[in-house]
Parts: C-alpha cells; structure tokens; sequence
C-alpha cells in the first residue's frame, strides 16, 4: 500500500518535473517577449511624443481647445496622452504574444482578438479626438456668436452644443469599438431620450414665459438699440 | 503689367481708344443710380475747373447693377450751376463705363481701375465712394492735385469727425496703424484716395487681390502698401464725410471681423517693416482744407448703456480671453469690468488688449476670425467708454483724448514686438 502511495508520488513529482522543465523555456520566452516589449513600448513611447512634440501637435491642441479641456479634466498633455496610449498598445501586444507562447488552452487567441481590437481602438480613439476638436470649435463659434448677437445665456447654449456634440463623439467611438455594443446602445439611447423628454417637459411646463421672452428676443419689434445707433465707419 | 483676364476685350479697344491720360478718376458702383450722377457731375466739374490742360478719364467700374447706373454715367450732364462755373475744358474728357467680371466687391472694381490706370498710362488716379453724399469737385482737386504737384504716390484723405462717429477707425485701426507702421495716418480705412500711376501699376501686379484680407478691407491694404512700400504718402482735408443714408450697411459682426482679421492680416505680413522701426512720423498734410458745410450734428448714443454689457461679455468669454491675454492683462480687463465705480475700458488697457489679440493672431494660437469675433465686445466697450466720457466734450477735448489714445498704443508696440518672435507664451 505504501509502496502504491509512494510509486503515485513519484509519478507525479517526475510529471511535475517534466512539465516543469517542458514549460521553463517558454516562460523565459514569455519573460522576454514581455520585458523586450516593454522595452520597444518605452521607446515608441519615446519617439511619439518627440514626433508629436517637433510637429507641434501641443500647439494644434491648443489652438482646437483640446488642451484646454485635458488640462480642465486634470489629464496630460495632448503629446504625453497620445504618448501613453501607444505605450499601452505596444506593450499589451507584446504580454498577449508572451501569454500565447505559454500555450495556455484557455489563453489561446487572445492576440488574434487583440490585433482585431487594436484597428477598432484606433479608429474609436480618432472619433474621440475628431469630436474633441468639433465639439471645441462648435463651443467656440455658439459662445462668440451668441456674444456677439447679444443672445441670452451664451454660456449655457454654448456648454449644451459642446456637450451634445461630445456626447455623439463618444457615443460613435464606443459603438465603434463594439464594447458591449447593446448595452452601450441602449443606455445611450436612454440616456439621451430621457434627458430630451425631461428638458421638453420642464420647459413646457416650467418656461412659457422663457419661450415667449426668447421668441421676443430672436424676432423682435423694438426700437433700434443703442448699439445700432453706432456709426462705426 | 495689368491683368488681362479682368479686362475685356471691349474694355481693351476703349482704352486703346482713349490713349494716354494724366488723371483718372474711377468710381466702383453696384445699384447706385440714386448718387452716381452727382459724383460724375463732381468729378466732370473738377476736371474742367481744376484741370482744364489735363487728359483726364473717369472709369466707373461697375459690379452688375441692375438699375441704371451705368446709363447715368455715360449719360448725366453738368447741370446749369456748374456748367456756369466750370471753365470749359480744353481737352476731350473720356467717360468709360464698364462691368467687371469675378467676385463682386470694391476690390475688384478697384483692380480694374488699376489695371485701366496702367493700360492708359495715367499719371494718378483718385477713386471715389458713391455711397458719400458730399462730394466735390473740391475733393477730386485735393486728392489729386498733390499728385502732380508734389509727385506724391499716395494720398489719404483727412475726414473732420464728430465723437459720435467713426469708432471703428479712432478707436482702433488708426492708433493700431500709427504704433505698428510708425506714421500717422488719420483715415487708414478711407474709400476715397489718390495715387500716382506708379503705385497702381505696383498694386495690380500684386498676388494679394485674390486673399480674403484683401477683399475684405482692400482700402486698408492699399494704405499699408504705401506706408510699407518706399511710396511717398500724404494726406489731405476733405471736411466731413457724409454717408448716403440708403447706403447699403453690413452688420455690425460681420463688418468687425472682416476689418479686424485684414488688419491684422496686413500687420502680420508687413511685419519686416515695422517691427525695427522705434519712431513715429508724421504724414505730410497737403493743400488747403476743403471748405465744407457744418454737418448735422449727430445725438451721441449713451455711452453708459452700451457699457452695460461689458462685465457680462467679459464673464461669458472668459475660457477664450484667457486663452488670448496675459493673466496680468486678463485681471485689468476683468477688474475694469466689474468695477461699478469707474466703469469702462480705459485707453491703456484697450492699447495692450488689442496689442495682446495681435501677437494671439501671430502666433495662430485660435482660429483667427474667433479673434476678430472675441475682440468686438471689448471693442463695443472701448467705443461706450469714450462717448460716455466725451458725448459732451469739445471737438478739441475729444481730439486729444484720441490723440492719448494713440501714445498709449505707441507704448504697447515695445511689449508687442517682443512678444513678437516669442513662442506663444502666456
């Protein structure tokens, strides 16, 4: 009986051995892969935000109000950013390729996923940024025409055009990315429905006076202001 | 050498007609049958009275009226009055009506009167404003005269202002021009000018007519290409100077932002010249005044209203104006603004705002027209400020004040060019 336990025991220390010693290598394979990869990511990291840097990609941030909103959303700058993101997709490339070599079953195609994924991330990280920039431009353009024209609450109409339209950007972006392609469809569709229906219901409800005064304000019948009086030329 | 895709072959022939002339007059139109015929009635008058020896021309350049504009031209006579005062010419006097093709605009019509200019060899050109209900045969004399006397290349005219008029130049694009280009030009902006063959020639060879700048504001880009340029400059009294009352008028926005985005346009590409020069000059004045009817005096507007919306712009545009000033000048602006005691932008901070929107503009650090459209609140405010404060001065109190005005931009120009090669730093 003991000689039974004692063969059993053997067995499976010369298996564990043997899977040991079979598995060592391609945990130092993976060990490189991940460390090499971590090496290349800190270089390509390096090299985007020298590249982004010389190309004045800060300045065309600034220009678009994109870096104004990073550094109000207490993130980096638009160079460490993007930065950061090639850093993240390099080297998780590199620790799926390491995790495949071990061989895992249940770890298999991950990298297959992974390299379907990165393209649908990219893409979805442009329409952020596109929408970032459409968003700012359109802010800018309500708030100084609204400004301008005298239209009331110019803040207010600028931050909802912002808003919806980066509202729509992310919507896009995620629907692009596919993560969780329903969920995110209809929360969004909730989401936005329920705000609509809400602010409709409130301002008939609540600003029939408001519409009428905004109405007044937008066509009006009033004397020329002191402003119209002005003769500029 | 003129360009020959703005005159056509009809044109060509006429002008070929004409031949050599000393003076052209030319007059851009666009629906302007209710004024053009006192205008060609002042300038034949100024032809005969002033010019009798002279080969004269008029070139009305019209942008497609669909009145009878250019029938009036080539038809209107000197009335009995004129015809009576004015001394026979002793020379034919052409008259050439002519469309122009392209965009439609003043700049166009002035490019081809230009153009015509260069084709008849004119030894100076005056261009005059139909929209302008006062003009003389006086004004033709003064803007050309200098011309063939004192061969000067440019003259600008000199316009006797109410306070309740004009903001847009005696607040900004005069003290603006004054401290960047170094002269003292009153009317950087003025419809009416003359100028010698040369620099015609000069201007209708230029690559520039096409750019937005340049169809926007093509008046201010002719002053700074003659400040800029080595052409000599003059300017001359015309009196006062009274808009036609049906002239067609361009919203406030939209005639800001044009005017605003080609200054700083012109001051930008024009900065090799200005930004070494440390003095200021005067630009010779020359002739006699015009004499001119006391105007209808006009009711300023309440300087305290306009003013009233000033510490609202500033609080809704305060992402954007921090963008665009100095965190110093950021503060002034706001603490003016807020202050109920002394309410109103005063002329220094006005200087270094604007000084501060010009180096943002250089420095590209927005979209540029978002500038121009940032800028025209703190203008409203400037323009409330001064008629609050001088609605009821004299003529002469409101002149030194304008006249402080510009020093305090002379000051700005050292902080503006040496933020000028800077990186955008704020």
């Amino acid at each position: 009986m003991a000689e039974m336990v004692f063969q059993a025991l053997e067995q499976a220390g010369t298996n564990f051995l043997r899977s040991t010693v079979e598995l060592m290598p391609r945990v130092l394979m993976t060990a490189s892969i991940v460390i090499v990869g971590w090496l290349i990511a800190i270089v390509m990291k390096w090299i985007t935000h020298s590249v982004l840097t010389r190309l004045g990609f800060g300045r065309l941030c600034e220009r678009q109000g994109v870096a104004h909103m990073l550094k109000t959303a207490n993130l980096p700058t638009a160079e460490t950013l993007a930065a950061v993101i090639v850093f993240w997709i390099v080297w998780i490339g590199f620790l799926l390729s390491g995790v495949d070599v071990l061989g895992f079953a249940a770890l298999q195609g991950l990298v297959r996923e992974f390299a379907l994924f990165v393209p649908r991330l990219l893409v979805g990280i442009v329409i952020l940024i596109v929408g970032f920039v459409f968003a700012n431009f359109a802010w800018r353009a309500t708030q100084l025409a609204a400004v301008n024209a005298k239209v009331p609450s110019p803040r207010v109409l600028s931050g909802t055009v912002r808003g919806l339209v980066l509202i729509l950007a992310a919507a896009m972006a995620l629907d692009q990315i596919a993560v969780a392609q329903t969920i995110v469809l209809t929360a969004f569709a909730i989401a936005f429905g329920a705000v609509m229906l809400g602010l409709a219901i409130a301002f008939g409800v609540g600003g029939g006076g408001i519409a009428r005064r905004i109405l007044d304000h937008w066509f009006p019948e009033r004397p020329p202001s002191e402003h119209d009086d002005l003769r500029h030329l | 050498m003129a360009d020959d895709s703005l005159v056509s072959d009809d044109l060509l022939r006429t002008l070929v007609g004409v031949g050599h002339v000393d003076l052209l007059v030319g007059i851009p139109t666009l629906n302007h049958a209710g004024t053009i015929s006192d205008v060609v009635k002042a300038v034949e008058a100024s032809f005969r009275t002033y010019f009798p020896r002279q080969r004269t021309a008029l070139i009305n350049s019209d942008a497609g009226s669909t009145d009878d504009t250019m029938a009036l031209v080539q038809n209107c006579c000197l009335d009995q009055a004129r015809t009576v005062t004015a001394s026979s010419g002793l020379r034919t006097t052409h008259r050439i009506s002519t469309p122009y093709h392209g965009t439609l605009g003043k700049t166009n019509a002035v490019r081809l009167i230009f153009s015509s200019a260069d084709l008849l060899q004119a030894n100076g050109v005056v261009v005059l404003d139909p929209d302008v209900a006062n003009i003389t045969p006086e004004w033709v004399a003064a803007l050309a005269a200098p011309l063939r006397d004192r061969h000067v290349d440019f003259v600008a005219p000199v316009y006797r202002r109410q306070v309740a008029e004009g903001h847009l130049v005696t607040q900004l694009l005069r003290p603006l021009i004054r401290a960047t280009y170094g002269w003292r030009v009153r009317e950087p902006l003025a419809s009416e000018f003359g100028c010698s063959g040369r620099f015609a020639a000069h201007c209708a060879e230029q690559e520039s007519w096409g750019s937005h700048d340049v169809q926007n504001a093509v008046h201010l880009w002719l002053t700074g290409t003659a400040l800029a340029g080595s052409f000599s400059v003059a300017q001359t009294e015309l009196g006062t100077h009274q808009l036609v009352p049906s002239a067609p008028q361009q919203p406030l926005a939209d005639l800001f932002r044009q005017v605003v985005t080609s200054a700083f346009a012109m001051i930008d590409e024009h900065a090799g010249y200005w930004l070494g020069k440390t003095e200021v000059k005067d630009v010779p004045m020359v002739g006699a005044p015009v004499a001119a009817e006391a105007p209808d005096e006009i009711v300023p507007p309440d300087g305290a209203r306009i003013l009233e919306s000033f510490d609202q712009d500033v609080k809704n545009l305060e992402e954007i104006l921090r963008i665009l000033l100095t965190k110093d000048t950021f503060a002034a602006l706001t603490s003016a603004a807020a202050d109920p005691s002394r309410p109103g932008l005063p002329g220094a901070l006005w200087a270094t705002t604007v000084g501060e929107f010009l180096v943002a503009y250089h420095h590209n650090v927005m979209r540029r027209d978002h500038i121009a459209q940032a800028l025209l609140p703190l203008y409203m405010a400037r323009a409330g400020t001064f008629l609050h404060e001088h609605a009821n001065s004299s003529p002469e109190a409101a002149e030194a004040a304008l006249e402080s005005l510009c020093v305090h931009f002379e000051q700005v120009k050292t902080r503006v060019v040496d933020r000028w090669t800077q990186p955008a730093v704020r």
